[in-house]
């Protein structure tokens, strides 16, 4: 490949990847939320991490 | 000083969240299975947003961006490569489905049910020892980040870094993998808005932007800034090493303890799966940077650790400036937090109570609560908890003192090559060959991780090296993969001797989600 094939793949490449990382970003911040509150409120009562994963876990 | 009252404001509230959310998480361990893999709840959105944040670490956005500054937009392959491996695991499952599915919290221990507790030792002590060489640069490079971005004066570097590890602790300590889990979510946002704001500012500031940055790639390194088959640095050696490292590079326990607390096989699967449209912009951007700080200075021979972030103190408006360090910031947490985490988790789990289980002469099986008959529960939490002071100290000064070979990303897998090379022929053919056994498991250790050792001594001592083996210390890529080779030749070969005298150990992934 010549140079100047290389410059154009970079550009593709670096907006590519940009899209994509945001776009992650966004939906994994937006689903997340609810989950880090659940964590937070079982936090507050004193609940350890295994109880809550096994309480979460059941159907 | 680069940076306004405001700024500094911003990374002051959002280190005093980080600390409130570390000692609200103390309430929630109860056991070391709390304290080292969050009680194994993690859901997939949490585990994607921990596991970002912990790859995306204020090192790796400091030695990408030297790659930029010193080879262009070639680094860029890194990226390429570290999505199709990605892919791969997050379509097939590769190692981390099996793992997650034998319940084990650190990658060692996976060698006491499939080999021994002989195995389990070796493997504990080589990982512990790659693994904090690893480390070594990161809190001294994170510091530089900061001197440079706020315009310090270099002589407060260490100063820095000690007052950053020790934040970090602080947090790790009250709440294990729970703490860190909660930061690495607040984290994962600032880090991408960080991203976001400084990627932005470059491509519109007007002595950047992308034109002058090709242009400043072109005159300062010509064809060989685009070309990664043809520049010497990278080349086909260096594409192969990237490809294999990251398909087996998923054992790193700071990267597979995410997949390892996730709540199933098939969560941990996913995780990788949704991260992989992340591995890409997490390499390129930073590379971007250190690209964009080439363009700005225009003097290739500057530090790069110092160039990229002096460039964005000086770019950055007020306010913004502000939001990316805090950025970088939990960049630098969130790293340090999961390093020190996993790698005092092996120590003691994989070290320490082995070898206090085999004097007490304690049985080979795992109980209820985690443990393996060496110490108990709240002792391994007790124990991890002083092993992360030791190692922070440790850090500290490694990282005032030691000198770089090549460059940091160079040191970075290299380092890591010592416990890579040995996964391949441990874990990878361990989960998926089965006549993979111990003599096997002893030799791939061994050999795989003598050759990068012997690469670290050689480069040490370049004056005693013969002139035949001077291409293997010039050129860590090689290095890199012939140990990966080595290390998985060695199993193949000393377990195909010795099946009838060492028979392996049958695992069952038949009920695998």
């Amino acid at each position: 490949m010549d140079v100047e094939t290389w410059k154009e793949v970079w550009k593709l490449v670096f907006i590519a990847s940009s899209i994509a990382f945001y776009a992650v970003v966004i939906a994994v911040a937006f689903k997340g939320f609810g989950d880090v509150a659940q964590m937070l409120r079982n936090m507050a009562a004193g609940r350890g991490a295994s109880e809550s994963a096994t309480d979460s876990n059941q159907p | 000083m680069h940076l306004s009252w405001i700024d500094y404001a911003i990374v002051f509230v959002y280190i005093g969240g980080t600390i409130i959310a570390g000692t609200l998480a103390r309430g929630a361990i109860k056991g070391i299975s709390d304290f080292l893999v969050a009680g194994r709840g993690l859901k997939t959105h949490m585990a994607v947003a921990t596991m970002v944040s912990t790859g995306l670490g204020l090192v790796t956005v400091m030695y990408m961006a030297e790659e930029g500054f010193k080879y262009g937009f070639v680094p860029f392959v890194f990226g390429v490569m570290a999505l199709i491996t990605s892919l791969i695991i997050g379509r097939t499952g590769f190692i981390v489905s099996r793992l997650r599915h034998l319940q084990v919290m650190t990658v060692p221990e996976f060698y006491e049910l499939k080999y021994t507790r002989g195995v389990r030792l070796l493997g504990g002590i080589i990982l512990t020892l790659a693994g904090t060489l690893n480390m070594g640069l990161f809190p001294i490079l994170g510091s530089k980040f900061v001197v440079g971005f706020t315009g310090l004066d270099k002589e407060y570097v260490n100063y820095v870094m000690v007052a950053m590890l020790v934040i970090v602790v602080f947090y790790t300590l009250m709440g294990g993998m729970v703490s860190v889990v909660l930061t690495d979510f607040a984290q994962f946002v600032l880090l991408a808005a960080g991203f976001l704001f400084g990627t932005y500012v470059i491509l519109n500031h007007p002595q950047l932007g992308w034109d002058n940055m090709v242009q400043a790639v072109q005159t300062h390194h010509g064809d060989l800034g685009f070309d990664p088959i043809a520049n010497p640095g990278y080349g086909i050696s260096m594409i192969l090493f990237l490809f294999c490292v990251g398909l087996v590079g998923v054992v790193w326990q700071p990267e597979m303890m995410r997949p390892l607390s996730a709540e199933s096989p098939k969560v941990a699967r996913r995780v990788f799966w949704i991260s992989s449209a992340t591995v890409m912009g997490r390499a390129l951007v930073p590379m971007f940077w250190g690209i964009a700080a080439l363009t700005y200075f225009g003097d290739p021979s500057a530090d790069p650790h110092y160039a990229m972030p002096e460039m964005l103190g000086k770019i950055l408006p007020i306010g913004i400036a502000g939001l990316l360090m805090a950025g970088m910031f939990a960049a630098f947490m969130s790293t340090h937090d999961s390093y020190l985490l996993a790698w005092s988790g092996v120590i003691v789990r994989d070290v320490v109570s082995p070898i206090k289980a085999m004097l007490s002469k304690s049985g080979g099986s795992r109980a209820e609560d985690g443990t393996w008959g060496g110490l108990s529960s709240e002792r391994e939490v007790y124990w991890v908890r002083a092993i992360v002071v030791i190692l922070a100290a440790f850090l500290a000064i490694f990282g005032a003192l030691y000198q770089l070979p090549e460059t940091a990303f160079r040191f970075m897998y290299v380092t890591g090559s010592i416990y890579f090379s040995g996964c391949v022929g441990t874990i990878a053919l361990g989960l998926y060959w089965k006549k993979a056994n111990t003599p096997g498991a002893y030799c791939a250790l061994i050999l795989g991780a003598l050759v990068p050792i012997n690469f670290l001594i050689m480069t040490e001592n370049q004056e005693l090296v013969p002139e035949f083996l001077l291409p293997l210390v010039e050129n860590s890529n090689l290095v890199g993969l012939t140990s990966l080779i080595v290390g998985g030749l060695a199993m193949l070969i000393v377990a195909s001797l010795t099946q009838k005298s060492h028979p392996p150990r049958p695992l069952d992934f038949s009920d695998m989600e």
